[in-house]
């Protein structure tokens, strides 16, 4: 079911997730199946995909069915490869001595589709386009590292209107055709990470004088050019032959086919009308692999699933409060609820953050608490009421029912619960996503609530501060840990990206001390193609990597 | 009018059963005397036979049929319902349904037809032989117009144009008499009255000149005025056409104004035929002696009463000469008519203590029903009924008896007037009121299978009054119940079966059982017998009036038929439009009838007996020529 | 008549109101902000989120929201939806489709489900009767998407006759599966109640007066029985195309049409207000129509009925 971007963050993880693909020609990861290389080069693919959920403004994409049109309409300083490391794309480098000042070169030459050249102030302008409150971006959080942020999100006195008191970011600089500074407000050694996601492609003039007629038909500087977008039913992209960067496309173009559910996507890749589908259906699941053979794929991507427990709830506070989490997390057998529910597609988590991401370790001190012991998690819960006994109300853990298989591993996971507790614990369901989250986010939680996450960019400071950071935007739970957020900013201003995932792990440590969600497992995208195509792969977030993708 | 009249006993005179009473005006030469060919009888039936197959079993509706009809000639085939008349008589186009096995010989025009394939029948289906129906709006199909349907017919049969068709359609339905044959061309068969729906049936029916017609009931859903008006058209058609008439029917009285001949069915057998003077004078076989006697006759009288010469009062009213009745002869039966008026009016006590029913002025509408304004049905009606009184009140269809009827009992509300019940002014009476009022007033219903609930025993719908007014419970109900049983007579083992295990008599007399159970002072009967064969309503009729004569209830007796309101009541009101029009004891009502309606509907209702129908009839053409001037 | 149909044409404009205040209402009752719906999860920034709240009214309460809505009926501006596509234009896409999927359907359960009641109420109680009634029976009784999930494996799958989902543009040849399944539930009821009716009307005394009046069989059954035994069927059907129009979600899910029942579905989870109240409008004036059609081709058929 797809019933827009929500249901999808609801089967999943969160929306957001979307990155470039890599480049292409030395791919060690895109199978071959059999299949000589080339392929039929002018073959169309026809790609599983979704109405866009917004006008197709880089800032304003946040949900995957419009990202993976814009990654592949675009090409931005830099992209991802498949397995999340960023290549360069149109910068020709990327300068800090401090991690807050950088010095951006882009390669000269570069032009969109339409012929007109790209400079840096094609991308100076996106991004102040994208951070003005009163362009309504949706991503528009993006750019809150950069100095000036403040003043184009400003708000009025009473908090109720926006009312920003510049119209461009002190931050960015043209320099000249090919460079710009960005001066951030802090150090952030993560941020060229963050510089292939869709919120940082540069946008030519048209697009800023009239945003809404730009959105029906963007022209970008990506492998491909959009042809045409039938609403709701197709978006037919052809490659683009002006682009020369590490994705030229391999085949005769991309149709992404609008789908309502993934049943009828499925349905037509059994029978060869539809090329690429990824994230197999609920009700196919455990059937896939069998109806697909070697079409068929499994591959971990960068999101997680975890358990949210509030600290404003009063029975998970504290030093009871810490060993009832532990006992939550010791009572849950993931192994076998990815076992049972997911058909061995998932894997059990072993951290917070995710393991396509560089810098993953799945050996982290105090990880053990995810390991699966219900004599343990007895004793532990016994501890926590020997200080303050636990008040024998049902322990809920709150989902969504429009997200597919949501409340199937949440009931699991609940029955796992009462029986190595021996307390009441039960699925709370809500009908809709918004809900959820509407409870969610007024912090009136009676218990724990089902979360993901999905990469933005594949950082592991991505998966810790924005969701446990103090007062950070997506803390549903309202977590804080001066010790934790010392050691993120730590990370940040490092002046390597191994310093700095040292210091991130470390950081992961309190966060097995405190627990301020349970996890869960790693999510994997799971995807099929048709006997027409060859050279199927999935990148890092889980999204083919289509312009690689040949037909027979 | 009159000429018609002439012409009927011009027809009559050359007719195959010899009328010899008829006097005057022979035969005008307008007819085609097609009758000189007496030994050629257009239908000829031989050991005709008709069985329904029910449960895989044979169960007979006709066994062994010997009759034969010729050109001009009416045979009337009479009996009551499951006589197999009608089976009969369809089976001879092959109109029964596929359950029915069908054997012996019938013979058109000396021609086999029982037999005949699809194809050759539907040629003689129509064309050759045609049928009216009992009830015109629904034997014409509600959705085509009635010129549609007569085009249809014509042009099956016939090799010609559309337009053709049409005038030829028109002129049918002039010859029926339709006012206004144009418009009735168009009209739809709801748009028009009973009586011109009958018509049109009947336009329809001679379109292609049928050498047979088979009219099946042709009368019995009409008002009675209606019904003369549509028998005087079958008798001149008759007489025009020449055709061959089968003529089914319960009704005695339209035997003896239309039949040649008769012939009397019970229970799918013959018992007996013969000419209408033989049958009606003469009766031979019991049954038909018997269903004679339960005919009741209008003016006859019961035990009580005295006969009433409802022709010389019509007679004296008009002011008419007859001529199938010697003047002396009249003006002596007119005279001793007055005599017993003066007689009966010196004789009767003034009856007296409170009214059971006061109607003064009384109103009623039928309220409004989203855009359907409110109608009123009844108007400026007064009435009384004294204790032990039987009031009759008679009108046709639409003339408001029944709501009077239902406005007695508290079914309705009064919009103006009073309107006093038992003592009780129920003119703005609250439903709490009404409760007790029910308790004092019985109701008889028209449909005895409809008013029964189906899943009680019998038993228990007798005594649920009298449960829930709370007077008797548990061994003192079933007594009561006995009892009453026992009064209508029928065996206390009935208290235990259910609606549909008893004949529509019987129902009816658990109907009456169940109105009476509360000893009731007013009892109101709305139509008890009109679903009932002849003798059936001749013994509930009885049973009626015994018990009124037991119980001395008061009675207001609803009904359409005057016959049986001359069987019960002391007196009668005579409703038209809404209306009262004339009311009066009855020998007031049938020997001095003031107005013309009265006088009209007097009329209008057929005698059993040819003799004293043909007498009537002409009484009545002279009274409607009267109206005319 | 045309008085009827004028008066019953005005009649749209009370149960208009009434249908979009209520709707609007209980869409504005929904818990939890449209904008969270739009987040999906991840973090907006308050200044966004307070450009959108007041762009789109939110922060207005309902009786306002609705006004500003209605007022821009007046102005034939639907809004836009929050994903900035004009209302109108979705509109635009979704009713064709929808449209063609109500009326092809229709089509099916007319000409079949009259066909075979009509035989079938003729032959009563033989094979064919016999077997058309069990078939009918299980139709009915089998849900709709289990239908429609088999008819899509076997026929689009397994077979490969046709393709198993709807293809862009919704053409009628593509929209056969789907139209099969929707049409099949009540072909099974339109066939049922032809055959009732048939059976009805072949009792009636005006058939025994056509047959009586020499009519062959055939001319008896198409001109007389048929017409009389279609005013209920008639009824049905208007009352189903109405139905239709409103879109069949399940159908539409299982064969990807985007019609109006998932933008409708859609809508109503991401507590577009707008949005449904638009597509709710044009569904109260389709089904007014269809009873129009309904109640005119009722007096057509049925001459006893007049309306002024």
């Amino acid at each position: 079911m797809r019933f827009s971007r929500t249901s999808k963050a609801l089967g999943v993880a969160a929306v957001v997730a979307m990155a470039l693909t890599a480049c292409g020609g030395g791919d060690s990861t895109a199978k071959d199946n059999g299949s000589s290389g080339a392929g039929n080069p002018s073959k169309v693919i026809t790609a599983y995909g979704g109405e866009p959920q917004n006008p197709l403004l880089p800032a304003n994409t946040n949900e995957v069915f419009g990202g993976r049109v814009m990654d592949l309409l675009f090409s931005g300083l830099e992209s991802y490869d498949a397995s999340g490391k960023p290549v360069l794309e149109m910068a020709d480098s990327i300068k800090t001595t401090d991690s807050q000042n950088y010095t951006i070169k882009i390669k000269s030459g570069q032009k969109f589709s339409d012929g007109s050249p790209i400079t840096a102030k094609n991308f100076v302008d996106a991004w102040n386009f994208g951070a003005l409150s009163t362009n309504a971006q949706l991503n528009s959080y993006f750019f809150e590292s950069i100095e000036g942020y403040d003043a184009v999100s400003a708000m009025s006195k009473d908090g109720k209107t926006a009312a920003p008191t510049a119209q461009t970011m002190s931050g960015l600089k043209v320099v000249d055709d090919t460079t710009f500074t960005v001066k951030l407000s802090q150090p952030e050694s993560d941020f060229p990470l963050r510089l292939g996601y869709t919120a940082f492609y540069p946008l030519p003039e048209a697009a800023i004088k009239d945003p809404k007629a730009y959105g029906e038909k963007p022209v970008g500087n990506g492998p491909y050019t959009l042809k045409s977008w039938q609403h709701n039913a197709e978006l037919d992209l052809v490659p683009n032959p002006s682009y020369s960067g590490p994705r030229k496309a391999k085949n005769g173009g991309v149709t992404f086919k609008v789908y309502t559910t993934a049943d009828a996507a499925y349905q037509d890749l059994l029978s060869d009308n539809l090329d690429v589908l990824d994230g197999i259906p609920a009700s196919s699941i455990k059937s896939f692999q069998q109806d697909l053979g070697d079409r068929s794929i499994v591959k971990a991507y960068a999101g997680n699933a975890t358990i949210t427990i509030p600290s404003y709830l009063k029975a998970f506070q504290g030093e009871a409060g810490s060993l009832r989490r532990q006992a939550i997390s010791k009572s849950i057998n993931r192994d076998l609820i990815i076992d049972k529910i997911f058909n061995k597609t998932k894997k059990a988590a072993k951290d917070f953050t995710a393991p396509v991401i560089d810098g993953y370790s799945d050996s982290i001190p105090g990880s053990d608490v995810l390991t699966y012991d219900a004599a343990a998690a007895k004793k532990l819960w016994d501890q926590a009421n020997a200080i303050t006994p636990w008040d024998d109300s049902t322990f809920t853990i709150a989902y969504n029912v429009d997200g597919a298989g949501n409340k199937e591993y949440v009931d699991a996971a609940a029955n796992q619960i009462k029986n190595s507790l021996g307390i009441k614990a039960e699925g709370k369901p809500y009908a809709t996503f918004k809900e959820l989250r509407n409870v969610i986010g007024k912090k009136n939680l009676t218990g724990a609530a089902r979360a993901g996450w999905q990469g933005d960019y594949p950082s592991l400071y991505n998966f810790l501060g924005p969701l446990y950071g103090t007062g950070a935007g997506s803390n549903d739970g309202d977590y804080s840990n001066p010790k934790f957020d010392a050691k993120l900013k730590e990370g940040l201003s490092a002046k390597s990206a191994e310093e700095g995932n040292k210091a991130f792990n470390e950081a992961q440590e309190i966060l097995f001390k405190d627990l301020p969600v349970i996890p869960l497992w790693y999510q994997s995208q799971t995807g099929g193609w048709s006997n027409n195509v060859a050279n199927v792969d999935f990148g890092w977030n889980g999204v083919p990597l289509y312009n690689n993708i040949t037909g027979k | 009018m009159t000429e018609d009249s002439n012409a009927v006993d011009g027809a009559g005179e050359d007719g195959p059963v010899n009328i010899d009473t008829a006097t005057g005006t022979p035969a005008e030469g307008n007819f085609p005397s097609r009758r000189g060919n007496r030994s050629a009888p257009v239908l000829q039936v031989r050991d005709l036979s008709v069985d329904f197959g029910v449960d895989k079993e044979w169960v007979p509706a006709a066994i062994g049929l010997n009759y034969e009809v010729r050109a001009g000639e009416v045979l009337a085939i009479v009996g009551e319902s499951g006589s197999g008349k009608s089976a009969s008589s369809m089976a001879i186009l092959g109109l029964l349904p596929s359950n029915s096995r069908v054997t012996g010989s019938v013979k058109l025009n000396g021609r086999e037809i029982l037999n005949l394939s699809g194809g050759k029948l539907r040629q003689i289906r129509g064309k050759d032989v045609a049928v009216i129906f009992q009830e015109p709006m629904t034997a014409l199909n509600p959705v085509y117009t009635v010129g549609f349907q007569i085009v249809e017919t014509l042009r099956l049969h016939n090799a010609i144009s559309p337009d053709e068709a049409r005038l030829r359609a028109l002129k049918m339905l002039e010859l029926v008499e339709l006012p206004d044959p144009e418009k009735a061309f168009k009209s739809y068969p709801h748009q028009l009255s009973g009586g011109q729906r009958q018509r049109a049936m009947i336009a329809q029916s001679l379109s292609c000149d049928p050498k047979l017609l088979i009219a099946d009931e042709p009368t019995t859903a009409l008002d009675v005025t209606v019904q003369a008006e549509i028998l005087d058209l079958m008798r001149n058609l008759r007489n025009k056409l020449d055709s061959a008439i089968v003529l089914i029917t319960h009704d005695m009285g339209v035997v003896a104004d239309l039949s040649d001949r008769i012939a009397v069915m019970r229970k799918g057998v013959i018992v007996e035929t013969g000419t209408a003077e033989e049958i009606f004078h003469n009766p031979q076989h019991e049954y038909t002696q018997a269903l004679l006697a339960a005919v009741p006759h209008l003016g006859e009288g019961t035990d009580g009463n005295e006969g009433v010469d409802v022709t010389a009062a019509l007679a004296a009213a008009a002011h008419a000469e007859l001529e199938s009745v010697d003047a002396e002869e009249l003006a002596r039966r007119e005279a001793s008519n007055k005599a017993a008026l003066v007689l009966t009016k010196a004789e009767s006590v003034q009856t007296l203590g409170q009214p059971v029913l006061e109607l003064i002025g009384v109103a009623i509408e039928y309220p409004k029903q989203g855009r359907v304004p409110a109608f009123r049905a009844v108007e400026g009606a007064d009435l009384s009924i004294y204790p032990g009184q039987v009031v009759g009140l008679v009108g046709e269809s639409g003339s408001g008896k029944t709501t009077v009827g239902r406005a007695a009992v508290g079914l309705l509300p009064v919009a103006a007037g009073t309107l006093q019940v038992v003592g009780t002014d129920i003119t703005h009476a609250r439903p709490k009121d009404l409760r007790n009022l029910r308790q004092k007033v019985g109701m008889v219903f028209q449909d005895p299978s409809s008013s029964l609930n189906p899943r009680l025993p019998i038993g228990e719908s007798i005594g649920e009054p009298m449960y829930l007014a709370k007077v008797a419970k548990g061994a003192a109900l079933q007594k009561r119940i006995e009892d009453l049983l026992d009064q209508v007579e029928l065996p206390r083992s009935y208290r235990n079966r259910y609606p549909h295990e008893l004949s529509g008599g019987q129902k009816q007399r658990v109907g009456i059982a169940r109105a009476l159970s509360l000893k009731p002072q007013l009892l109101v009967a709305d139509e008890p017998t009109s679903a009932l064969d002849v003798s059936v309503q001749a013994t509930v009729l009885d049973l009626l009036q015994g018990l009124q004569r037991e119980l001395k209830f008061a009675c207001l007796f609803v009904t359409h038929d005057l016959a049986v309101v001359d069987y019960l009541s002391d007196r009668i009101v005579v409703m038209q439009r809404g209306r009262i029009v004339e009311q009066g004891t009855r020998d007031e009502i049938l020997r001095n009838p003031q107005e013309a309606y009265t006088q009209r509907l007097l009329a209008a209702v057929p005698l059993p007996d040819p003799e004293k129908q043909r007498e009537r009839r002409e009484l009545r053409a002279q009274l409607l020529a009267v109206g005319e001037e | 008549m045309l008085r009827f149909i004028l008066r019953r044409v005005l009649q749209v404009i009370p149960v208009f109101f009434g249908a979009t205040l209520l709707v609007y209402y209980l869409v504005f009752s929904m818990s939890g902000s449209p904008i969270d719906a739009l987040s999906g999860g991840k973090p907006i920034s308050p200044a966004v989120v307070a450009q959108l709240t007041s762009q789109y009214h939110l922060d207005q309460p309902f009786i306002v929201q609705y006004g500003i809505y209605i007022k821009n009926l007046f102005t034939f501006n639907l809004g836009t939806s929050f994903s900035g596509r004009p209302i109108a234009a979705i509109l635009a896409n979704a009713f064709p489709v929808t449209a063609r999927l109500a009326v092809f359907p229709l089509a099916i359960e007319a000409i079949f489900g009259v066909t075979f009641g009509v035989i079938a109420g003729l032959r009563k109680g033989k094979l064919f009767d016999g077997t058309v009634l069990i078939v009918s029976l299980v139709v009915i009784a089998v849900p709709t998407f289990v239908l429609g999930f088999l008819l899509q494996f076997v026929v689009g799958v397994k077979l490969g006759w046709a393709k198993p989902t709807v293809s862009s543009g919704a053409h009628w040849l593509d929209l056969t599966l789907p139209a099969v399944v929707l049409g099949l539930v009540s072909f099974a009821y339109v066939l049922r109640l032809t055959r009732t009716s048939i059976l009805e009307n072949m009792n009636a005394d005006y058939v025994r007066t056509a047959t009586a009046k020499g009519l062959s069989r055939r001319r008896v059954i198409v001109t007389h029985i048929l017409r009389n035994s279609m005013i209920p069927v008639v009824t049905f059907l208007g009352a189903d195309l109405g139905a239709l129009m409103g879109g069949a979600i399940v159908t539409e899910g299982i064969f990807n049409v985007p019609g109006v029942g998932n933008t409708l579905y859609k809508a109503v989870l991401a507590g577009e207000g707008p949005m449904v109240v638009s597509i709710v409008s044009v569904l109260v004036l389709v089904f007014v129509l269809a009873n129009l059609l309904v109640d005119l081709l009722y007096a057509w058929l049925d001459p006893r009925i007049r309306y002024a």
